[in-house]
């Protein structure tokens, strides 16, 4: 049962009462998977919610000559409207955008959609591909960590009893960068991905590709690189044929389960055809955007 | 416990309990042109304006909405009647059971007044959020696409 609910106005005030002793706290972002979650909870224990919404801190976007730095407070409908984010770092508005509903993202906070840590979580492509670190926070002090390392499971997560998410920094990309979100539903808006794939490319002058990350949802426990496809990618031109060996490399890096969205096969397709794509779309950005012209 | 709504202009006490959701509180006002369909956010029958922004009231705590402006179907009427929206979705007779309309009608009225002249495709996207299972939304969207185009008759 639910016995009280804590609105810290302050952060300072949020991580005292995240590290207090009593009853099981819950943590509540947007609240928009976890309030469904909320109706199965045991009527015999005490639960105490502790909700993030009112802290103003955790909303804020700023952009240095490094990183921008999101509060984990900021909305996917804010993520999903910023033309400067899209701009810069389109595979993460591209996958704001295909979040949920209006009414979802306007409630969905980016913090919550990586510390929900769904395996299709829509934004965690695209934060694993440009390398976002996630600043941990307790009232003791805080440490930061590479976003892929902090899943470990469905529903998992790298954070201590005493911590919150409070900050995402995302490095501004580097010249000759492009990248890209696709993503697959059976409807067309609305939808929990089938299959989401991340990409981000740096081309060189000469075209060849100097960096490469891959990023899937969706396919396994949580989302996944694709470290030998992103060796095949280094070095060449994203030509067709080297395309389709990149794609072979995901394929086998992917351990898709069957469940009531897809079946295991229909996912593993689905990885060849969206990676491909990304791929293409991730190319075309780099080399339009032209070397030297970034940022 | 007590906590204060303010709903369509108005503030009003209301007896929750702590994990009561918005949709919960408002219905327990005697408001119950705010329905629940799915209570897991998919369907958009619980659409409310919060702040003027669209959310699932099922999806949201009574708690958190302490201190903000919500607007839910039964303020959208004007003194002069309907509202254009509402007035739309007669006209084109976007409506059969009725159920999903406050939602459909008050999603409609964010994406107005943020874009007073929306495409049918950002129609269609601010709406993929409000199931309808009778109509088949083609009239829904030709009530939007009238207000959008000023009232007139939509001749498509």
């Amino acid at each position: 049962m639910i016995t009280n609910c804590h609105r810290p106005v302050h952060l300072e005030k949020a991580l005292d009462l995240r590290g207090a002793d009593g009853p099981k706290k819950l943590v509540v972002a947007g609240g928009t998977d976890l309030m469904v979650r909320l109706q199965e909870v045991d009527p015999e224990v005490e639960i105490e919610l502790l909700l993030l919404e009112g802290i103003r801190e955790l909303e804020e976007i700023s952009w240095n000559e490094k990183n921008i730095i999101l509060g984990a407070g900021v909305k996917v409908e804010t993520i999903a409207r910023d033309e400067k984010i899209f701009k810069t770092f389109p595979g993460l508005k591209e996958a704001a955008e295909q979040l949920g509903s209006w009414q979802v993202r306007n409630l969905a906070t980016l913090g919550g959609n990586i510390c929900n840590a769904a395996p299709s979580g829509d934004l965690l492509p695209p934060l694993i591909v440009y390398d976002a670190k996630l600043e941990l926070t307790s009232s003791k002090g805080n440490r930061v960590l590479p976003a892929e390392d902090f899943f470990l499971g469905p529903g998992m997560i790298d954070l201590k009893e005493d911590e919150l998410l409070t900050r995402i920094l995302i490095p501004l990309p580097e010249k000759g960068s492009g990248s890209r979100y696709e993503k697959f539903g059976i409807r067309e808006a609305m939808e929990i991905a089938i299959v989401g794939v991340g990409v981000g490319v740096v081309l060189g002058k000469e075209g060849k590709v100097e960096k490469a990350r891959i990023a899937l949802g969706a396919v396994a426990p949580t989302p996944i690189r694709v470290p030998e496809g992103e060796k095949i990618a280094i070095g060449s031109t994203l030509e067709d044929n080297q395309i389709k060996e990149i794609i072979r490399s995901a394929k086998e890096t992917a351990r898709p389960i069957c469940d009531i969205r897809s079946s295991e096969n229909y996912r593993e397709d689905l990885v060849g055809i969206l990676l491909g794509r990304a791929l293409k779309k991730a190319k075309e950005r780099a080399l339009k955007k032209g070397w030297g012209k970034c940022k | 416990m007590q906590i204060k709504l303010s709903i369509n202009g108005q503030k009003k006490n209301v007896e929750i309990n702590p994990g009561d959701t918005l949709l919960k509180a408002i219905r327990r006002l005697g408001l119950t042109g705010t329905k629940e369909g799915c209570g897991e956010g998919e369907c958009g029958a619980c659409t409310v304006l919060l702040e003027g922004l669209p959310i699932n009231s099922c999806l949201y705590l009574a708690f958190n909405a302490q201190g903000k402006d919500i607007l839910t179907i039964e303020g959208l009427k004007g003194k002069n009647g309907l509202h254009p929206i509402q007035q739309a979705f007669v006209e084109e007779g976007a409506i059969q059971c009725g159920y999903c309309t406050p939602g459909m009608v008050l999603i409609s009225k964010a994406l107005i007044d943020r874009n007073p002249h929306p495409t049918e495709e950002e129609i269609r996207n601010s709406l993929s959020g409000n199931l309808c299972r009778c109509t088949g939304y083609v009239k829904i969207v030709n009530a939007v696409k009238r207000v959008a185009e000023g009232g007139k008759r939509n001749e498509k």
